[in-house]
């Protein structure tokens, strides 16, 4: 499932290689052979499926161009999403 | 997959603009990754006509030349091609135009002749090889005319992502297919140019291994490596260049043209999706062509010359003595079509895909045709792809068919699926009248046959379409044409739940809002990483090989980020994080995976501040000691925290270490301070609520003992042994002050206790507490050597 790109705002960027949208999870109808295989009754019973990483939702409304600083512990990054906002325990030295 | 958009619109007999192609394939599920135009740089070229030749005086090969190049002066040009004509129209680059290979064209002097502009030969203008001469325009345009508008050469090509269910989208034949679906309009195959009236017709059909076809044996030996193997034979080709045409639909889509008669096999296989490959008859020994088994150890120089060695699992064409071909994959040197080939045995065959992905690997090569036959080939279309072969070649290249069979040992009818209508409409959530199902699955090449009685439909699967095998595929496929977002949209109603969470997740959500009230920042690291230890778990198949081992905890990994931030020169670094940790020892060969928090502290303790004078304190051992036990009273409650040769550890109730805290061994870089790290293992158990008990209402009274401890004698052990001996009226005990000096003696101290004494129900008297006193001094000094300091 792709949404339009909150980086640029659909119109281009290299956060969605410049497409304007940006895909954020995997979706679809459950096979019916997934549904007889957790013992449920495909003929009677369908399902929605999702799969969502937080990153990329992140990335989206945040506006954070690149998805490594979300996993690199730089404190400069980190900070900038202090509760409540404003208050830094450590100000970054750079 | 490359296509080529004016290949296409040949499909399609309309106009295609490519950014719709671009919106409509998206839809259909086989995305765009790159539109290519071809042949850039040609707009600014121009019809030239040369209306004067003249020699030109300081040079035997070069003439000068006067251009109408439609803007009223005729233009001097200096050229040296041998065919430049007066009166005929060429390609004319203009001063300032700069050609497809770079050449910037200025007015300049050649050999002391002015010369201001260029007549273009195809090779210069990105169009060709061929570098004969300049390139003449049979045409009735006026000089001046951009060349594009009488060249019908413009084209984009297409770098579609195809999935590997899907390989009739391999050619443009089935992507013409999709789009048609698309367009809502129909398709057929484009017409070439100069193909006879009456072309191949109906195959010779052989219901056994072998067949002779115009004295050449064919056939297959190995119906499980090749299904079937069609051949048609081809006498008196004349092989030679292709027409422009095939050469420019091959080129457009990434292709070498080499001769006309492998240029029709290409092309075929580019159209149609089925690889094919032509024998010259004459070096054929046997003559035969028959797919078999190799032999183990045989050898064969395929095409690209490389000497290969078989292996008995392979399957392989091959004449009466020796290996032809690969199947598969690629053909042999020794019956490669020549210049001098005359006769043609013509193959066109359906392998095994498990079989031809084995060979593929262990030859360590992957060809257009491996690539097509490991997804699978329309095992019903051969015929028709040995039609379009063979009037391409009889077009293009001459001769005459000398006869063609269809050797198919074990024929088979494409599967047949039942669908039940009402079944759409449950899964899809709109009920779509069964003309309109039926029309989407007739426009994918799916033949319906309807049966009301029992309200299904009978479909034969086209033999292009192996990902459709049961009744959900074919509804999966009628959501894809009927469009995703014409489905109707609506809310469903929604009950937010009421079930609380997990405990285990409430532990987590507990140790994260603790933590950072305490001023930490939570980070988020990989799971994969190098190996903690040796007894990491390896991942069997890991995507990269410094990222193959499962972590067993999270402090390496935020120790990590500690590093990452030394390295951007950020000194003060505080983090925590909530992930699992993985051992081994689960059931099964399983790891056991526990929830952790870690945590890293570094630098300065607070931000600075001017009442600091210039900087605050670093962390230091104690402040680590500090967070240690507020993150093992959020993480595991009922752990209590002990002293350790290391640092600190935490024991939960029976004893099992869950967490341990201490200074980090990484040395830091000279203006950074010490990293403490501590982590701590979460209980899936929340904690009792608080229950009240009630304020007391009767006064207290305290005492302090200055107690004058040894070596190695924790205040925690001392409070421990004062409570027990102190009885029930003891209510606290604190530690208020510690004084060490030299006249104490070495590693010995003077710490002061308060102890504070209450019962519940009345005023405690004096000699209770003299009392209780007495008991904890007695059991202080019999227990821990402990006196009081006197003076």
């Amino acid at each position: 499932m792709d949404v339009s790109c909150g980086v640029c705002g659909g119109a281009g960027c290299p956060a969605c290689k410049g497409t304007g949208w940006m895909e954020i999870l995997g979706a679809g109808m459950v096979h019916p052979t997934v549904l007889e295989n957790c013992g449920l009754d495909a003929e009677r019973f369908t399902g929605f499926a999702f799969g969502m990483g937080p990153g990329r939702i992140a990335m989206n409304r945040f506006g954070i161009t690149d998805i490594r600083l979300l996993y690199e512990s730089d404190m400069r990054f980190l900070a900038q999403f202090a509760e409540p906002p404003g208050r830094r325990a450590v100000e970054p030295s750079a | 997959m490359n296509l080529s958009r004016r290949w296409l619109e040949g499909f399609l007999r309309r106009d295609l603009d490519p950014q719709d192609l671009v919106r409509r394939l998206a839809m259909l599920g086989a995305p765009v990754d790159a539109v290519e135009p071809l042949h850039p740089g040609l707009d600014q070229i121009v019809i030239g006509q040369v209306e004067t030749v003249a020699p030109h005086p300081n040079a035997d090969r070069l003439r000068v030349c006067m251009v109408n190049d439609g803007q009223g002066e005729l233009r001097h040009v200096v050229c040296g091609a041998p065919n430049v004509t007066a009166g005929k129209k060429y390609p004319f680059a203009r001063v300032g135009v700069t050609l497809p290979g770079g050449l910037a064209l200025e007015r300049r002097k050649i050999r002391g002749e002015l010369s201001e502009g260029m007549l273009c030969s195809a090779r210069e203008l990105g169009l060709g090889q061929e570098h004969d001469g300049i390139l003449e325009l049979p045409t009735e345009a006026a000089p001046g005319t951009p060349l594009l508008a009488v060249l019908p050469i413009a084209d984009e090509r297409l770098v579609v992502d195809v999935t590997p269910n899907r390989p009739d989208l391999l050619g443009h034949k089935g992507m013409a297919r999709e789009l048609a679906c698309s367009f809502g309009g129909s398709f057929r195959l484009p017409e070439i140019p100069g193909a006879p009236a009456s072309g191949l017709g109906t195959l010779r059909r052989v219901e056994e291994f072998h067949a002779v076809a115009g004295g050449v044996t064919v056939g297959t030996e190995d119906p499980a490596g090749c299904l079937r193997f069609t051949a048609v034979v081809i006498r008196g080709v004349k092989v030679g260049p292709s027409p422009r045409w095939l050469a420019e639909r091959l080129e457009a889509v990434g292709a070498r043209s080499i001769n006309n008669v492998v240029d029709a096999t290409n092309y075929v296989m580019l159209e149609l999706n089925h690889p094919m490959h032509a024998y010259d008859l004459a070096r054929l020994r046997g003559p035969a062509v028959v797919a078999r088994r190799a032999r183990a150890g045989e050898t064969v120089t395929t095409l690209d010359g490389t000497v290969r060695v078989l292996t008995a699992d392979m399957t392989v064409i091959a004449d009466a003595e020796r290996v032809i071909g690969v199947g598969g994959v690629m053909g042999a040197e020794n019956t490669e079509v020549s210049a001098e080939t005359t006769d043609l045995v013509v193959e066109c065959a359906c392998f095994d895909p498990a079989r031809t992905r084995r060979a593929r690997r262990t030859l360590g090569m992957s060809t257009d045709a491996s690539y097509r036959f490991e997804r699978g080939v329309d095992l019903w279309g051969l015929p028709d792809a040995q039609r379009r072969c063979a009037a391409l070649i009889l077009a293009t290249a001459g001769g005459s068919i000398e006869d063609a069979v269809d050797v198919w040992p074990e024929p088979a009818h494409p599967p047949r699926v039942f669908l039940r209508t009402a079944r759409v409409a449950q899964l899809l959530g709109a009920a779509l009248p069964v003309p309109t199902i039926e029309k989407y699955l007739v426009a994918i090449g799916c033949t319906v046959l309807n049966k009301p009685d029992d309200a299904r439909l009978a479909v034969d699967i086209p033999g292009w379409r192996p990902d459709l095998r049961t009744e959900i595929d074919l509804i999966e496929e009628i959501a894809r044409l009927h469009g995703y977002d014409n489905f109707p949209t609506d809310l469903r109603p929604y009950r937010v739940g009421r079930l609380a969470d997990q405990p285990l997740d409430q532990m987590i959500t507990r140790v994260r809002n603790g933590l950072v009230a305490q001023g930490l920042h939570e980070a988020a690291t990989m799971s994969l990483g190098p190996a903690d230890s040796p007894a990491a778990l390896k991942l069997l198949n890991p995507l990269s090989s410094e990222e193959a081992w499962l972590r067993e905890a999270l402090l390496p990994s935020l120790v990590r980020g500690v590093e990452t931030n030394w390295s951007r020169r950020v000194r003060d670094v505080r983090l925590f994080e909530v992930g699992a940790g993985f051992a081994r020892g689960g059931g099964d060969g399983r790891p056991v995976e526990t929830t952790r928090v870690a945590a890293v502290l570094t630098g300065a303790r607070t931000p600075a501040h001017w009442t600091d004078g210039g900087g605050a304190p670093d962390f230091d051992l104690w402040d680590l000691k500090a967070l240690f036990e507020v993150t093992v009273a959020l993480a595991n409650p009922l752990a209590e925290v002990h002293l350790d040769v290391s640092g600190w550890v935490a024991r939960d109730t029976t004893g099992r270490q869950v967490g341990h805290a201490r200074r980090m061994t990484l040395p830091p870089p000279p203006w950074a301070a010490p990293v403490f790290g501590l982590e701590v293992e979460l209980s899936p158990t929340l904690p009792a609520p608080v229950r009240y008990t009630s304020v007391p209402t009767t006064p207290s009274s305290w005492r302090d003992l200055n107690l004058l401890l040894g070596p190695g004698v924790p205040a925690r052990e001392v409070i421990r042994v004062l409570r027990s001996a102190g009885g029930a009226l003891v209510e606290g005990v604190e530690v208020v002050s510690e004084f060490r000096s030299e006249q104490l003696g070495p590693e010995r101290r003077a710490v002061q206790f308060r102890v504070t004494f209450r019962a519940p129900d009345r005023t405690i008297r004096d000699e209770e507490v003299d009392q209780s006193v007495a008991r904890m001094l007695k059991a202080v000094e019999r227990q821990l050597d402990a006196k009081l300091r006197t003076a």
